[in-house]
């Protein structure tokens, strides 16, 4: 094409190659791409609004929503703000298996990650593969919790499930299970030809970008950003694991520059971590009480004569989730703020997207593993075209009118 | 770090501009300790407040901005983590507190301080109706255009009305 042609190109909000609706608008100058800007908005629901509205214990189950693959993440974000306010202790078993499930999580979250980058540079044979084995993960994790997402396990001052001695059996079934594969599995990742000249030297992100955006996660990791909650903040039981340092490309020899490859680099790492970090936890797994033994009226009716603000801080598989919440008196805080790693990285796709071509765009994006629906947390609804609003009774009575709908026409 | 030499330094420089500060630290044993410092700060001095402690360490914006409404003033909430040196269990939480007037929701952008703040800056303006001032891009983050003007989703107490 020619090079001095210089035109727009819009993707989104909604299209057949997301997976979550989010409006790209690039510069494209040829087939290079010189300016990227990003739209968020499209996805979101008000759950900081909505949760004004709920009691203390409903708000852990809300907050699960706020993301499918975070779904610890979030809650357990949301429960060290409420542990922090309140100066409740939470016992050393369930600081464990809190620690135990976030890595199952990391886990799972980074092999889902590795597959969809694969797919996004038409690797679809690594998709299938990596997609294949995550499965064992989450079969774990539907033991230990009832659910491959979404898993109830947390409340305010410990965790609602134990794990048990047949858990504990499958955990380690599981984590042999990823010892086994992870040599091949990283050498797929990191030693392939294709995939290493798809990624290296491509979606740059320097370390001072990374520091001047508030880079988090992988993203700033893979910059050579030292930044990992679990050993910059006390959490759970990872201040007790004495060798836990945040990973970086240089653990492969490679000084980090900041490109695709370096942050797959750090993701592929973190898998091998996470098994280690499990190990640990199950070779140190304390006994002892799992919560404070407070059931969910007598932990509400405790909070709500509670004053004060309170920070949750937690290093979910993208990067740092932060909740930060206020109290006063009420049954239901009467403020809380939820940060996302996609609401900070989001910042960063317009370095890394610029001075790229066309066709690396989908593995650009898709580098800071970015979920949408964490970042996008009221927006008018518009009846049949017409900028009508609705109130949320009757928003509740429409979703439910139209789920009724399907149900008549599939379950017949 | 020590919050009281953070404390310090912002006494010395801003003097009386330093309306309060409290500390809260948790023990966990073997010294680690978990650390939030609030720090509440007039308006003329919160831009050069954060100014400063930049030049502490690496100063990381954490959550979109909290914020508590009283009859005649809101209080802005800017929640950073401040992190002195690559050792572990050394970051911080450093919340700054700003009270600025109903009757004139300003207050200066810290962009060019802390150029990852812009996103939170955007949903302030949108959902609490507090104007920016030189903020560099002044567009909605994630309500639309056709939000009326006036409407602010999350002003409590109850802004439920103006909702429906």
């Amino acid at each position: 094409m020619k090079s001095d042609i210089t035109y727009p190109l819009n993707i989104g909000p909604v299209h057949p190659a997301f997976k979550e609706p989010i409006k790209f608008t690039f510069r494209i100058e040829g087939e290079k791409v010189v300016g990227a800007d990003i739209d968020f908005g499209y996805t979101h629901r008000a759950i900081e609004r909505i949760a004004q509205e709920r009691n203390y214990i409903q708000i852990i189950y809300l907050l699960e929503r706020v993301c499918g693959i975070c779904s610890f993440s979030h809650p357990m974000a949301y429960c060290l703000a409420i542990e922090d306010v309140a100066g409740i202790e939470v016992p050393p078993r369930a600081r464990y298996i809190r620690t135990i499930v976030g890595e199952l999580e990391r886990l799972h979250s980074h092999l889902l990650w590795t597959g969809v980058a694969a797919h996004e540079i038409g690797f679809d044979t690594l998709f299938m593969y990596t997609w294949n084995i995550r499965e064992k993960v989450l079969d774990c994790l539907e033991e230990l919790t009832g659910n491959r997402i979404n898993y109830a396990m947390l409340t305010i001052g410990g965790v609602r499930r134990d794990i048990t001695a047949d858990n504990a059996q499958t955990i380690h079934q599981v984590l042999e299970y990823y010892e086994e594969l992870y040599n091949r599995t990283s050498e797929i990742l990191l030693d392939d030809l294709t995939l290493r000249a798809r990624t290296e030297g491509v979606g740059i992100l320097t370390i001072e970008q990374a520091e001047r955006l508030c880079a988090v996660g992988p993203t700033a990791r893979g910059s050579g950003l030292m930044k990992d909650v679990r050993v910059d903040y006390p959490v759970n039981a990872y201040y007790e694991i004495l060798w836990l340092k945040p990973v970086s490309p240089r653990d492969i020899g490679k000084e980090p520059i900041g490109d695709v490859y370096d942050r797959m680099a750090v993701r592929v790492l973190e898998i091998q971590q996470a098994i280690k970090i499990i190990q640990f936890c199950m070779e140190n797994l304390p006994e002892g009480d799992i919560n404070t033994g407070s059931g969910a009226v007598k932990m509400i009716n405790a909070l709500k004569k509670l004053e004060g603000e309170g920070v949750g801080r937690y290093e979910a598989p993208r990067g740092e989730v932060c909740h930060y919440v206020i109290l006063d008196n009420q049954e239901h805080p009467v403020q809380i703020k939820v940060k996302a790693p996609t609401y900070s990285n989001g910042f960063t796709w317009a370095p890394m997207l610029t001075n790229i071509e066309i066709a690396d765009i989908p593995i650009v994006v898709a580098s800071i593993d970015p979920c949408v629906a964490c970042a996008d947390r009221m927006t008018y609804v518009q009846a049949d075209g017409s900028r009508t609003t609705i109130s949320w009774e009757e928003l509740r009575a429409k979703s439910i009118q139209k789920y009724k709908g399907v149900r008549r026409q599939w379950m017949k | 770090m020590k919050t009281e030499s953070i404390v310090t330094v912002l006494q010395n420089k801003l003097g009386s501009h330093i309306q309060a500060s409290r500390e809260k630290i948790t023990n966990y044993g073997n010294g680690i300790n978990r650390v939030t410092l609030w720090i509440s700060i007039d308006r003329e001095s919160f831009h050069s407040s954060i100014a400063i402690l930049k030049t502490m360490g690496r100063l990381h914006i954490s959550t979109p901005m909290p914020y508590k409404e009283y009859e005649d003033r809101i209080e802005l909430i800017y929640p950073f983590a401040l992190k002195e040196k690559d050792t572990k269990f050394s970051e911080i939480m450093v919340i700054i507190s700003v009270d600025i007037p109903k009757d004139d929701l300003k207050i200066r952008t810290i962009t060019d301080i802390v150029p990852g703040a812009l996103f939170m800056e955007r949903e302030t303006m949108e959902m609490i109706g507090v104007e920016i001032e030189d903020i560099p891009d002044p567009r909605r983050l994630f309500t639309g255009n056709y939000l009326p003007d006036g409407v602010y989703p999350l002003r409590t107490p109850k802004s439920k009305e103006s909702m429906q």
